[in-house]
């Protein structure tokens, strides 16, 4: 049995033979089911919690990163599985799990390849692909009580802590960190790169700054992140990045 | 710590020129230091430590390939190398030695298996007291 979470923007007019199409393929493909959308007062934790008492077995997200996201938050640790048909603008998410735009998604739904990833969580947030910090300002990584990895002042610092993204897996259960910083050499800045594997970890800088999270959500640092392993059980396509 | 390439992710750590690693740096893949390291680096792969690095560290890894400053022991269980212009304060132990013209080495040089094995003890044993090389707590 199928529940179909709707981004809020979808009701827009412009999206509505898009989504006449997807739900008349659905129905051809005998993959209906209930729809809620998405609101200031709706959110798909509660449509979640509800399609559960329902009898629910899959969730689809339909819409954009935004709504993927909202919905990753609202299934992760429960048996349900994941679906998404992305609508509304490109997504990065669905296109590095092999997922095509609008009515193709369809067919990845009814082909139903199930794979069981880790998330990535910072702060209270889960999520799928990446989370990224651009800084003026020094910034320390801590991982795994370890050791430290403490990026340089100069210039601006970028911070992408990936779970899923291009050369990274996410069911290896870790997360990965590349940290692009910049050194002054005479009249030219130099870009340089670090990458290091870890498990759980914490983002710490003196100034105020914010993680992106999945181009989406904001969250406040310093924060803890950490990567949860085999949490979610998603369908994709056989073009997906891992 | 480090997953390997099997594992999906590339499998290299890299730390860049001016990136500051405190600690127990551990792992199992390859790694690539061109940044400054305090405390313990330690991989069953090959450590690259570059021209820029400065590392007051003990080093233990398959093997190690040295072109910039290290001021720890470091133990190779197969090879160990220093390229023209890299400094070692520390004492070494590899099964395979290879000293370029032009390399310093400020320390005793051990390639016996018994003392790879023996000197792999002591790194692991200082690093958990001071995360420092040897030498370098006890004066």
């Amino acid at each position: 049995m199928y529940f179909y979470i709707y981004d809020e923007i979808l009701s827009q007019q412009k999206y509505a033979n898009a989504i006449a199409d997807i739900e008349t393929r659905l129905t051809d493909l005998e993959l209906q089911g209930r729809i809620g959308r998405l609101g200031p007062l709706k959110s798909a934790k509660e449509m979640v919690k509800q399609a559960i008492r329902g009898g629910v077995n899959t969730v689809v997200a339909v819409g954009t990163d935004r709504t993927i996201t909202e919905t990753v938050n609202a299934i992760a640790g429960t048996d349900l599985t994941m679906g998404i048909i992305p609508v509304g603008g490109e997504s990065r998410i669905a296109r590095l799990l092999g997922i095509p735009e609008g009515e193709e998604a369809t067919a990845i739904l009814a082909a139903r390849k199930v794979e069981i990833v880790d998330l990535g969580k910072i702060s209270n947030l889960y999520f799928l692909t990446s989370t990224e910090i651009t800084i003026n300002a020094p910034i320390t990584l801590e991982c795994d009580d370890k050791y430290t990895l403490r990026a340089p002042a100069e210039g601006s610092t970028v911070l992408t802590v990936a779970n899923l993204d291009t050369g990274t897996h996410c069911q290896d259960g870790y997360l990965e960190a590349f940290i692009q910083s910049s050194k002054r050499q005479w009249f030219k800045k130099n870009i340089q790169y670090s990458t290091v594997s870890f498990k759980k970890g914490k983002i710490i800088t003196n100034n105020t700054a914010h993680a992106l999270v999945e181009n989406t959500y904001q969250v406040k640092l310093p924060t803890t992140i950490s990567i949860i392993p085999k949490i979610l059980k998603i369908i994709v396509g056989k073009d997906r990045a891992f | 710590m480090f997953t390997s390439k099997e594992e999906g992710f590339s499998g290299t750590t890299v730390i860049a020129e001016g990136v500051h690693v405190d600690g127990n740096f551990q792992g199992d893949g390859p790694m690539i230091i061109d940044g400054i390291v305090k405390g313990l680096i330690s991989t069953s792969k090959t450590v690259e430590i570059g021209h820029s690095a400065n590392i007051e560290a003990n080093i233990k890894a398959g093997s190690v390939i040295i072109a910039g400053h290290v001021k720890g022991n470091i133990s190779a269980k197969d090879r160990l190398e220093l390229v023209a212009g890299s400094r070692v304060e520390g004492d070494v132990s590899a099964k395979i030695l290879v000293i370029a013209e032009g390399a310093i080495l400020n320390g005793k040089c051990n390639m016996s298996s018994s003392a790879i094995t023996n000197t792999e003890e002591n790194l692991e044993q200082g690093s958990k007291e001071k995360n420092l090389p040897k030498k370098l707590a006890t004066k």
